[in-house]
């Protein structure tokens, strides 16, 4: 056999693996996914019917997907701005020669190990309005509508403050150490320095990081199941949510129109994710 | 248009499927017939003797979702029961903490028929039961045994049968109580052994207390929807058409716009919040805020299943609250007390309420005979007592009450949670067997809509109007896609 | 110089203490919980909340342990993660070093089909792989909990990019050595390449230990939980005992905690990979 040919089946053979496990659980289920949005099941799930693309433009343009969209697109708002600042707040401070300062970057970092389950529950306690710690906090009270969200949205953000920690200071500490000498050479105070050169220089970093939070946000499940199970009134009732507790038969093909939209919505970021990575590519040169 | 045209040709497809799927879905017993239809159908029959020739023992599993105290109960149960013979082996799973969370693992496992021997539901599953063709009347297995279902609680038994069958093979009755703190009324000069018998009076008794001082927010509340099917069947009032869900006609819509019962009832709410005496808590699956504002004492007055007795009693001391006189022996310092449901216009008006427990017909025969001999037990006045003495479930076996430990714990020895059993007893007694609480397929998406409407007038903004107007609009949704969805 | 002496060390007690507070206000809600734990839920509420233990119950941890079943459960969740991260790491090697060093037809197209699959999360295509799985009989079992995770196109793309940093040097004298690609891979590739699998590798554990929503649809039995899924039904099965769930939590969150002590370079090295530029 000519070496080329060879090659050629040897790459296509050690992406095998690879190829089946998305071809089974990532391309056929979309598949599986659009042909649910067109039909309808009976109660039982022993039959169905075609209803055709009309089930797509009721469910997109319905109260369901509109709420579940809203309430998602709010959990991103609450968790992403909060979070890259509180993560750029605590990595500023633990960038400095102290010694020591290993211990604090340690106690920073350490809310990466706390899952979604366990920050659940453990927020659970603390803003529990009748026993919790944080309680009569009305701002974000689990048991009213218009705050329930940011009590939710807590959890997340202190969950996710070690991932951001340790990202940004990692970017913090790819800065070269002349800039600093050179910045304070010129004068520049710490805060000036801070937003002037600082940030700037590691906004890549930044970027990416609203990206991963952003998806982080989008498929908030477990925190809104744990702490107040869409609650109260459905008024956290995020996208995921919605997609998790439509797999009865009747629900079923709304369900999968409901996750396409949310497909829609992560192409949507994703393609915004390339464009900025594109750019960042000629940033380099 | 092409979807009446594809519809029309895809009909027909679908009956002969359905027909098809009748014919080889699941195990033999799959014909029960749907409520509404001739009564006259033959019940299917119920394999008792399947167990007699098993060579090895058969698994028996009971899909569940009790926790705490009743959940030890069970597990008590169980083990006794699977220690009694060799033929059946009872295994537990739990399936969450809701019912809701039940429901859905039900219908989700509906279509491939994957179910279990057993299943464990609240008391509104009955219509769906009944229509979803995979449960086995407990009517034709009772009959079979030839048991005299007269030993049965009657309200329990007309709430549990629809057009002559019985469905559950057995249930645990529920139902609902007052509690309340007794140092906060004598705090607040008020009569600790006269609890409140109306919600006009609550509403005094809990100013009265915000007045003192004594609580900010007096009445702790759980916002979920079978209180409020309490009140309005208690009040005679019914929550959707064809006579409450019973007729014999398709139930289609609510009666819940323009419900006099329901709208003073939310007009009630709507008071008691703007007052300041509501501490109302939402109905997050598997949590308890409402017996930890009463633990807290952060509210004096709770009105709750009946079922949460020995829990309550476990949780506020780990000891039990002796001393019936009123200086109990707990830890927790809370002297409670326990007072008959306030309905809206008097006391004592409830409707049926607990679990039921359901046999499927999708598994072997033998299976289906091991759970029915698991049913037996359950049937049997020592487990009926055990599993109030317990799990704080009252017996549906009307003997299991005249039992001398029965008797004695409703006297209240050994905890005062027995007293407050006797209590809830009593009022199961008090239903009318006429009008024992609505029958509805889709009761759950009828719950949620009432939930909802209820969280939004206590945690949003709406009116008792518009939130009832919400409800209304849900439910027929609800009520439309059920009875569609039967193709 | 020794007038800025004082000065600094000002400064540097004053970042002490803001460190400090910080450090408070991030350990905070896992001092509670603690706090809650260890506490007598009666008692506790007794005395106002207070931010010391209450008739401290030593034994919540080993109850909270055999009542949950966390043993079984981390075993689930460890051999979960274990087929997880083993997979993902032989799927991603391989595949990388196809897209890396192969010359194949529709090597562009193909990529992009596995780039692709990063805008479909488990979370959109739930409904229909829990159908799947059912139809498979896989609910309640590793193979289910497993299988979605096996592959990963965020590892191909990372083990890509560090291959082909590898300098040509390198290659070119494996070619003249008469390195098959086996022998390559073993003996250049994955060596020179080890921090980013490494850390590729422990980026891999913490998802698949820390899985929440994939293991709740596909598990209806108890002994399946995962050790996540577990403190859930822990929480609400003991919540009138409310420190057994909380103590779970702790137990959960502290082999990964332990990791992040062991492992902090590497871990930090994969969480940063694709974000920081050098």
């Amino acid at each position: 056999m000519r070496r080329r040919t060879r090659e050629a089946l040897l790459g296509w053979a050690l992406l095998v693996p690879s190829a089946a496990v998305f071809g089974a659980f990532v391309f056929y289920p979309l598949y599986r996914l659009i042909d649910l949005g067109l039909h309808e099941k009976n109660r039982f799930g022993t039959a169905e019917r075609y209803v055709g693309l009309s089930q797509y433009a009721d469910v997109l343009s319905g109260d369901e997907f509109r709420s579940g969209l809203s309430v998602t697109i709010r959990f991103v708002l609450l968790t992403v701005p909060i979070g890259i600042v509180l993560g750029v707040g605590l990595a500023v401070a633990a960038n400095r020669r102290l010694p020591g300062i290993k211990v604090f970057q340690t106690i920073f970092s350490s809310t990466v190990a706390s899952s979604v389950a366990v920050a659940s529950v453990i927020f659970l306690v603390l803003v529990n309005p009748q026993i919790g710690f944080f309680g009569d906090v009305r701002y974000l009270s689990l048991a009213h509508t218009d705050s329930a969200l940011r009590g939710i949205a807590l959890s997340a953000v202190w969950a996710n403050l070690g991932l951001t920690f340790i990202i940004v200071l990692a970017a913090l500490q790819a800065v070269p150490e002349e800039i600093d000498e050179a910045a304070a050479l010129d004068g520049y105070g710490p805060l000036r320095k801070l937003f002037r050169i600082t940030l700037p220089l590691i906004s890549p970093t930044l970027l990416f990081l609203v990206v991963v939070l952003v998806i982080f946000g989008f498929q908030a499940f477990g925190q809104v199941e744990i702490l107040t199970g869409g609650g109260p009134a459905r008024s956290t009732e995020t996208l995921v949510y919605k997609i998790f507790n439509s797999q009865q038969p009747l629900d079923q093909g709304e369900g999968a129109v409901m996750a396409i939209g949310l497909f829609g919505l992560t192409f949507v970021v994703s393609l915004l994710q390339i464009g900025l990575l594109e750019r960042r590519v000629h940033y380099g040169s | 248009m092409r979807t009446t045209r594809t519809l029309g040709r895809s009909s027909a497809i679908v009956a002969a499927l359905a027909l098809l799927a009748a014919a080889c879905g699941g195990g033999d017993d799959d014909t029960s017939a749907p409520a509404g239809s001739d009564p006259e159908v033959e019940l299917p029959t119920c394999p008792v003797d399947a167990l007699d020739d098993v060579t090895e023992p058969v698994e028996v599993v009971v899909w569940h979702t009790q926790t705490a105290r009743p959940l030890d109960t069970l597990v008590a149960l169980v083990d006794e029961y699977n220690a009694s013979q060799d033929k059946v082996r009872v295994r537990l799973e739990s399936q969450g903490a809701s019912y809701d969370e039940i429901q859905r693992k039900f219908n989700e496992a509906l279509p491939s028929r994957q179910l279990p021997a057993v299943v464990v539901v609240d008391d509104t599953f009955t219509q769906s039961m009944a229509d979803s063709g995979v449960v086995l009347p407990a009517q034709s297995c009772f009959e079979a045994d030839g048991y005299d279902l007269d030993q049965l609680v009657d309200t329990a038994r007309s709430y549990y049968t629809i057009d002559g069958v019985l469905w559950p093979a057995t249930a645990g009755l529920g139902n609902v109580l007052l509690y309340y703190n007794r140092d906060h009324y004598r705090a607040a000069g008020l009569d600790p052994d006269d609890p409140p018998e109306t919600l006009a009076e609550l509403q005094e008794h809990a100013q009265a207390i915000k007045d003192a001082g004594v609580a900010a927010t007096p009445f702790a509340h759980e916002v979920s929807s079978w209180k409020v099917e309490f009140w309005l069947t208690g009040a005679g009032s019914s929550v959707v058409d064809n006579d409450n869900g019973r007729g014999p006609d398709e139930t289609t819509a609510a009666t819940l716009e323009g419900n006099e019962e329901a709208l003073e009832l939310f007009a009630w709410f709507q008071g008691m919040q703007d007052a300041g005496l509501l501490n109302a808590v939402p109905a997050t699956p598997g949590q308890i805020d409402q017996y930890l504002a009463i633990a807290s004492q952060a509210s004096s007055i709770l009105i709750d299943s009946s079922s949460a007795a020995t829990s309550i009693e476990a949780f506020l001391g780990g000891q039990d609250l002796t001393g019936v006189e009123g200086t109990p022996d707990d830890t927790s310092g809370l002297d409670l007390g326990v007072g008959t449901f306030p309905g809206l216009s008097g006391p004592g008006q409830t409707q049926m309420g607990g679990d039921a427990w359901y046999v499927m017909s999708t598994t072997p025969e033998a299976v289906q005979a091991g759970a029915w001999d698991f049913m037996r037990f359950m049937n049997s006045a020592e487990a009926q007592a055990e599993n109030l003495l317990g799990g704080s479930y009252m017996p549906w076996l009307a003997a299991a009450n005249e039992d001398p430990e029965v008797a004695a714990y409703y006297a209240g020895d050994g905890g005062i949670a027995g007293a407050w059993l006797k209590l809830a007893n009593d009022l199961v007694g008090g239903i009318d067997p006429d009008f024992p609480g609505p029958l509805i397929g889709p009761y759950d998406e009828f719950r949620d809509a009432i939930e909802e409407a209820l969280d939004r007038l206590v945690f949003g903004d709406a009116t008792p109007e518009e939130a009832l107007a919400g409800a209304q609009q849900a439910v027929d949704a609800a009520l439309e896609r059920y009875n569609e969805g039967n193709f | 110089m020794a007038a800025d002496a004082p000065r600094s060390r000002w400064r540097q007690a004053a970042w002490y203490l803001v460190l400090t507070a910080l450090s408070v206000v991030v350990l905070f809600p896992i001092y509670m919980t603690l706090v809650r734990a260890l506490s007598t839920p009666a008692s506790y509420f007794r005395e106002g909340q207070p931010l010391l233990p209450v008739d401290i119950q030593w034994d919540v941890f080993g109850r909270a342990f055999s009542e949950g079943d966390l043993g079984t459960k981390a075993v689930t969740s460890g051999v979960v993660t274990a087929l997880i991260v083993g997979a993902q790491l032989l799927t991603s090697i391989i595949a990388a070093y196809a897209f890396a060093f192969l010359e194949f037809p529709g090597r562009r197209v193909l990529f992009g089909a596995f780039m692709a699959t990063l805008m479909l999360p488990i979370e959109v295509t739930l409904i229909a792989n829990v159908q799947t799985m059912r139809e498979l009989g896989w609910l309640n079992s590793y193979q289910g909990l497993a299988g979605p995770f096996l592959a990963t196109a965020f590892g191909t793309f990372l083990l890509r990019q560090g291959f082909l940093g590898i300098p040509r040097d390198l290659r070119d004298a494996a070619t003249l050595d008469g390195f098959g690609h086996l022998a390559f891979i073993r003996r250049v590739a994955l060596p020179v390449t080890r921090p980013v699998v490494a850390a590729f590798a422990v980026v891999s554990f913490l998802s698949a230990w820390n899985q929440y929503t994939w293991p709740r649809a596909v598990v209806s039995e108890g002994r399946w939980e995962t050790i996540q899924i577990g403190l859930r039904s822990l929480s609400a099965a003991t919540v009138d005992q409310g420190n057994v769930g909380l103590a779970a939590a702790l137990l959960a969150a502290l082999p990964v905690f332990a990791l992040l002590i062991f492992l902090q370079r590497h871990l930090i090295r994969g969480l940063t990979a694709g974000a920081v530029k050098g």
